[in-house]
């Protein structure tokens, strides 16, 4: 059985890139360290089997709380104060400005298939998931990514 | 598949590894979790008041255990494997419920405003209504059920406005548990007033009074 330490060494830089991956670079410390904190330190942690992809879970969920937050915050400013929207690029492509197009599941779903090189099985496994609703997430990244690539 | 996307897709994923920080600093032991602030400050500028998110949430509860759940009984009308919030309701729907119950509290309203529906980049709706200006009769404000409402989620922030004003904006989350539902469903409206007397708690009620008769719509019953 690993130590807290040794599970940190083994996945922390994995789960920071993929974090990076759903909620940007600025935010990605702050929940790799809470989802580590949540998943590490609950009652259950001991009895987990599959600790690598317990944490991959914890970290979506953290990022889908962030991106909750964030998008509650915009909504309520676009209500009080309405921008006009910005065409997404104006040259060239920016990579957080499209990946922001994507919920944070689609962008688990493309960063598990493009980076880590996982089959849909493997990504169902490890975010405890249907192999359909992780094919939908990436059909979905897929699709939205395709489109503003081709703008 | 377009091999040329998918390419495009891969060099897009190198880069975020590229600009991936390092992994946080755990070494001082248990962090500290993040603490949200949430009073309300008291500033004598126009206030606005975002009221009733309805959120459906489904799948592993424990992943959002902590955001704030509730559990619903079984759907009578609303099927959320093929149903749509974002279509559920019609905008004349929505304008229904939402000036029945304001007129229920004793809010004017001005009919020529109505509701809008705005979708974000995450394929969720949000029900907008434009900013007005409005005053809670709390004599008729009924005494609100909700305030340790497990479903409650606040949050505070204040809005610069286009025309240099400040607006205060603090609004409700509804969030519903739909067991084996994998994927959350967001929708919500907003709303605003600017009786400074107004205060969270109150706004809270008139938000859950609203989700509660769109629940009613869907045919869902809120077992909480």
């Amino acid at each position: 059985m690993l130590t807290k330490a040794e599970v940190f060494e083994r996945h922390g830089i994995e789960l920071t890139r993929f974090a990076t991956s759903l909620v940007r670079p600025t935010d990605a410390q702050d929940v790799v360290s809470d989802a580590l904190v949540g998943a590490m330190w609950s009652d259950g942690w001991g009895d987990v089997d599959n600790q690598r992809a317990y944490l991959y879970r914890a970290v979506v969920s953290q990022a889908r709380m962030l991106q909750r937050s964030q998008g509650r915050r915009r909504r309520r400013e676009q209500i009080v104060a309405p921008v006009v929207a910005a065409s997404s690029f104006e040259s060239g492509i920016d990579v957080w400005e499209a990946l922001g197009h994507l919920s944070a599941s689609e962008r688990a779903a493309v960063f598990l298939t493009y980076w880590e090189d996982l089959s849909e099985s493997d990504i169902a496994l490890h975010l405890d998931v249907s192999d359909r609703t992780v094919r939908r997430w990436l059909v979905r990244g897929r699709t939205k990514l395709g489109r503003l690539l081709d703008e | 598949m377009s091999n040329q996307l998918d390419e495009r897709i891969r060099q897009m994923m190198q880069q975020v590894v590229d600009e991936s920080p390092p992994p946080p600093d755990m070494s001082g032991g248990m962090p500290l979790t993040p603490v949200v602030d949430r009073r309300v400050p008291k500033w004598a500028f126009a206030v606005t008041a975002a009221v009733v998110v309805l959120v459906v949430l489904g799948g592993t509860g424990w992943l959002f255990g902590g955001y704030g759940t509730d559990v619903v009984s079984e759907p009578v009308v609303f099927d959320f494997a093929s149903d749509s919030l974002c279509e559920w309701f019609s905008p004349e729907e929505i304008q229904s419920i939402v000036a029945s119950t304001y007129t229920e509290w004793g809010v004017p309203l001005d009919p020529t405003d109505q509701m809008q529906q705005i979708h974000d980049e995450n394929s969720d709706c949000y029900w907008a209504y434009p900013v007005v200006s409005l005053s809670v009769d709390e004599s008729r404000v009924p005494s609100g059920p909700f305030e340790s409402h497990p479903a409650l989620d606040e949050s505070v922030q204040v809005s610069h406005l286009s025309d240099g004003s400040y607006g205060l904006a603090f609004g409700v989350d509804v969030i519903l548990t739909v067991e084996g539902h994998p994927e959350p469903l967001w929708f919500g409206h907003a709303t605003a007033v600017d009786d400074l007397g107004v205060d969270i708690p109150t706004v809270n009620t008139l938000g859950l009074t609203i989700a509660n008769k769109m629940l009613q719509q869907m045919g869902w019953i809120d077992d909480n």
